[in-house]
């Protein structure tokens, strides 16, 4: 059973507060055959029809619960960063949303009972500035935690990145050296091994991440634990308690994330990553917080390896195809690498790869370890659910920009 | 496995339950005490679906069966002249109690470019009553259509009873159903093949081979792309460009008048709901829909926004302005006696128009080539358009358009 508060609060320069607020539970029962059956709002005494594989009657509806989220905190933050870059950067104009939502399951299995909680806050400013005839883009994210909003930092780098970008240039198209910034990396590691790393991938061969690989650099290791995620959970969505995962560890190809179908079908022990999308939607092995774990490299030395290459500092969406390694990448903000430093901007570009051939070519991995600058929501089967990834600045020497 | 909720949701459309509308009636009330006399609207949705899953085997087969119930408010208070929106979950009394609470705790202005309704007319816009289909005739056409390439395939039928109120008096009661299918390619890359229709007998009698013909894999991509070839897209890639140049060309904020190519004739036919996948008399936002010329082969002369074509994702989603049913009715053109047949497209906004990734096979020979990356200019795609080649197709994106062929376009990705 879940209950579901979602509010979306945004503001831009010169308009009013645009707010988003809804409100929505229901529960799916999953039969021994597989098949699910799912009602919205069902009240306590339906769920035994649920339980039968039928629907219930028309139901005497079940009594509100109060409201968790407050929109008040929400309209105040996002009023403020917007009025807070107009001064900084006049002229310019500016975007900016605060996305919450609060979500409590119940998971009845095998005679128990179990419980789960997931929350999460992120704040995001956009900016669009112009001068003379040239025009910049430029963003900034940041999970809230705890009373922590970082309104001066997201609007100190959104406006950095403004300026900066006004003198964007063409990218050179074709191989490239690339180096991740901090915490960017893990969108990386996130569509190239994490969604190769879900074990239900294994039976009918769509994964392109085999036991027996074993190109990967021996400095490699990549964890996903669903704990420390910004919308974390202790218990998965079948009740299973949910723990970290070495994906690849050393180098080498390690755990899978399972759901319990999963790992009953290949006798592995549950992770703790079977989630769904929402009581709609049938369970999936789904990643949590995937990182790459530390380096010994100090990363001014990596970059001060480099002749030639693009230092990436936003990516904003991402596509891969689990059974061949191949993946897109859209990046937004990224500057150019020359001579072993971070040279003028560049234009947004695509960057290509093949999974297996970019991580054998990593070339370096920082000690600068960072999560979530790049917040995302990863789209599986049509099911969407919030992700956290992490990295330290990361380098590889094989990948292809598209422009 | 049961069919019978359907059956009851279809004989909801028969009888449409009053309580939806006496629940909204209460809740303007209501409104109207705490928000004073400005325009007030209550939505209710209320779907039941089923869906039939065929794994690679063939023989495992699962079912997903479900009911689905949920309001939205949307009201103006002229005396902070603020709007708000709000959504939940449950029945219509249920849900707009929840409604009402939540419109206590937030102001904004939720969607600024929703206009309101101020039609009293009331609408009633019932589809008649499909069929619905037992469990195994349901399977049994999966087997039959799945080709032996295909990972897993489902095939999923719904039904949807709609209630719309406002404080104008405006009063809409619909009901439709919608049948979806989708074949998972096992080959490497390969992206899912969709396909829709208003009932299940229109979905099962249309033929497939086409689309499977297009997608059936080459002996290897060891060709090199022609640089002076035009190309002509399949009606299903036809149809994914098509919905791409429609979202930027015919935006709500863009000015008639530029120029188009003689094979971009676009209409957009929200009411012809009968015969094609999406539509119905009234947006979601209760505005009467009609018929829009949206190009004419030589400039574009409308777009799709505004009142008539606001459409609402789900009962959480505030009516946002969307293209629906689009019909591209190109002249008729002779096939080029060199050409690239463009079998898959994926499209990636770029800082100046579409990076493009573009398979294709060489016309009229069929011999697969290399996957080809370039770069497109929505203004130059539309000027490059010459015309339509073969039958419409109606894809599921509610794009109905025959192959399209587009002069040679100089490429500069590499």
């Amino acid at each position: 059973m879940e209950r579901r508060e979602d509010i979306s609060v945004e503001v831009a320069t010169g308009e009013d507060p645009l707010i988003l607020q809804t409100v929505w539970a229901g529960a799916c029962v999953a039969r021994p055959e597989g098949s699910l059956v799912f009602h919205s709002d069902p009240a306590p005494d339906q769920l035994q029809d649920l339980i039968l594989g039928r629907l219930p009657p028309k139901p005497a509806p079940p009594t509100p619960a109060p409201l968790q989220v407050d929109p008040e905190r929400a309209i105040a933050a996002v009023t403020g960063m917007v009025v807070e870059a107009g001064k900084r950067l006049p002229g310019a104009y500016f975007k900016a949303k605060w996305v919450e939502f609060d979500q409590r399951v119940k998971i009845a299995r095998e005679q128990q009972l179990f419980d789960d909680r997931r929350e999460t806050r992120r704040i995001r400013l956009e900016g669009h500035f112009q001068r003379s005839d040239r025009t910049a883009r430029a963003a900034a994210e940041r999970v809230v935690q705890d009373d922590h909003l970082s309104i001066d930092e997201v609007v100190s780098e959104t406006i950095g990145r403004l300026e900066t970008r006004l003198d964007a240039a063409d990218p050179v198209t074709g191989p490239s050296c690339i180096v991740f910034a901090p915490a960017i990396g893990g969108v990386w590691i996130h569509e190239l091994v994490g969604h190769a790393a879900e074990a239900d991938r294994i039976p009918s061969n769509r994964s392109w991440l085999t036991p027996e690989i074993d190109s990967l650099p021996a400095g490699l290791t990549v964890i996903d634990d669903p704990r420390r995620a910004r919308a974390a959970w202790r218990l998965d969505d079948e009740g299973t308690p949910a723990r970290p995962v070495a994906l690849v560890h050393e180098g080498r190809p390690r755990e899978r994330l399972h759901s319990n179908h999963t790992a009953s079908k290949t006798g592995s022990r549950p992770t703790g990553h079977g989630r769904r999308g929402s009581y709609r939607e049938p369970v999936l092995p789904r990643m949590g917080c995937t990182f790459v774990a530390n380096g010994p490299r100090d990363p001014v030395e990596i970059l001060q390896n480099i002749k030639q290459g693009v230092y990436v500092r936003r990516m904003e969406s991402a596509h891969t195809d689990p059974a061949s390694g191949r993946a897109v990448f859209r990046v937004t903000d990224a500057d150019l690498i020359a001579a072993g430093k971070i040279d003028r901007p560049l234009k947004p570009h695509l960057l290509e790869t093949v999974a297996s051939k970019a991580l054998a070519a990593i070339d370096g991995i920082g000690n600068d370890l960072s999560f979530d600058r790049c917040i995302g929501t990863c789209h599986r089967d049509g099911q969407p659910l919030p992700i956290s990834v992490g990295a330290p600045t990361i380098c590889t020497r094989l990948m292809t920009v598209r422009f | 496995m049961e069919t019978s909720v359907l059956i009851e949701q279809l004989d909801r459309w028969a009888n449409p339950n009053a309580e939806p509308i006496d629940s909204a009636i209460r809740l303007l009330e209501e409104m109207s005490t705490d928000h004073g006399d400005g325009p007030t609207e209550a939505f209710h949705r209320s779907s039941a679906s089923m869906r039939f899953e065929r794994d690679s085997a063939g023989g495992a087969s699962r079912c997903r069966l479900g009911r689905e119930e949920g309001g939205a408010l949307r009201w103006f208070d002229p005396r902070d002249g603020t709007l708000g929106f709000a959504a939940a979950s449950g029945d219509a009394r249920h849900s707009f109690d929840q409604c009402r609470v939540i419109a206590t705790r937030i102001r904004g202005k939720p969607v600024e470019r929703c206009p309101w309704n101020t039609d009293a007319a009331p609408v009633e816009d019932l589809e008649t009553a499909a069929r619905v289909p037992e469990a195994e005739e349901i399977l049994d056409w999966l087997r039959r259509n799945t080709p032996d390439s295909v990972d897993s395939a489902w095939v999923e039928i719904a039904v949807t009873t709609e209630t719309w109120l406002n404080s104008g008096g405006n009063v809409q009661k619909r009901g439709r159903s919608r049948v979806w299918a989708a074949w998972t390619p096992r080959s490497e890359g390969a992206k899912p093949v969709f396909a829709a229709a208003r009932t299940w007998g229109a979905l099962s009698r249309a033929d497939r081979a086409e689309a499977w013909r297009d997608r059936a894999p080459g002996a290897g991509h060891d060709f090199p792309w022609p640089d002076d070839a035009r190309l002509v897209f399949s009606p299903e890639t036809s149809a994914i460009l098509a919905h791409m140049l429609v979202r930027t060309a015919h935006h709500p904020f863009v000015e008639p008048g530029t120029p188009v190519g003689p094979g971009w004739v676009l209409t957009a036919d929200p009411t012809n709901h009968q015969a094609a996948i999406f539509g119905s008399s009234a947006d979601d936002a209760g505005f009467s829909r009609t018929t829009r010329f949206l190009a004419d082969g030589r400039h574009v002369i409308g777009s799709w926004g505004g009142p008539g074509t606001l459409r609402r994702g789900s009962f959480r989603d505030p009516p946002q302005p969307e293209p629906v049913n689009l019909s591209l009715e190109p002249p008729k053109i002779d096939p080029p006696r060199r050409a690239i047949w463009i079998t898959s497209i994926d499209l990636h906004p770029a800082a100046d128009g579409w990076t493009v990734r573009l398979q294709g096979r060489r016309y009229p020979d069929g011999a697969p080539l290399r996957p080809k990356w370039t770069r497109f200019h929505p203004q130059l795609l539309l000027k490059a358009c010459l015309g339509g080649l073969g039958p419409a197709r109606e894809s599921h994106v509610g794009m109905t358009t025959p192959a399209l062929v587009f002069e040679e376009l100089a490429s500069s990705a590499s």
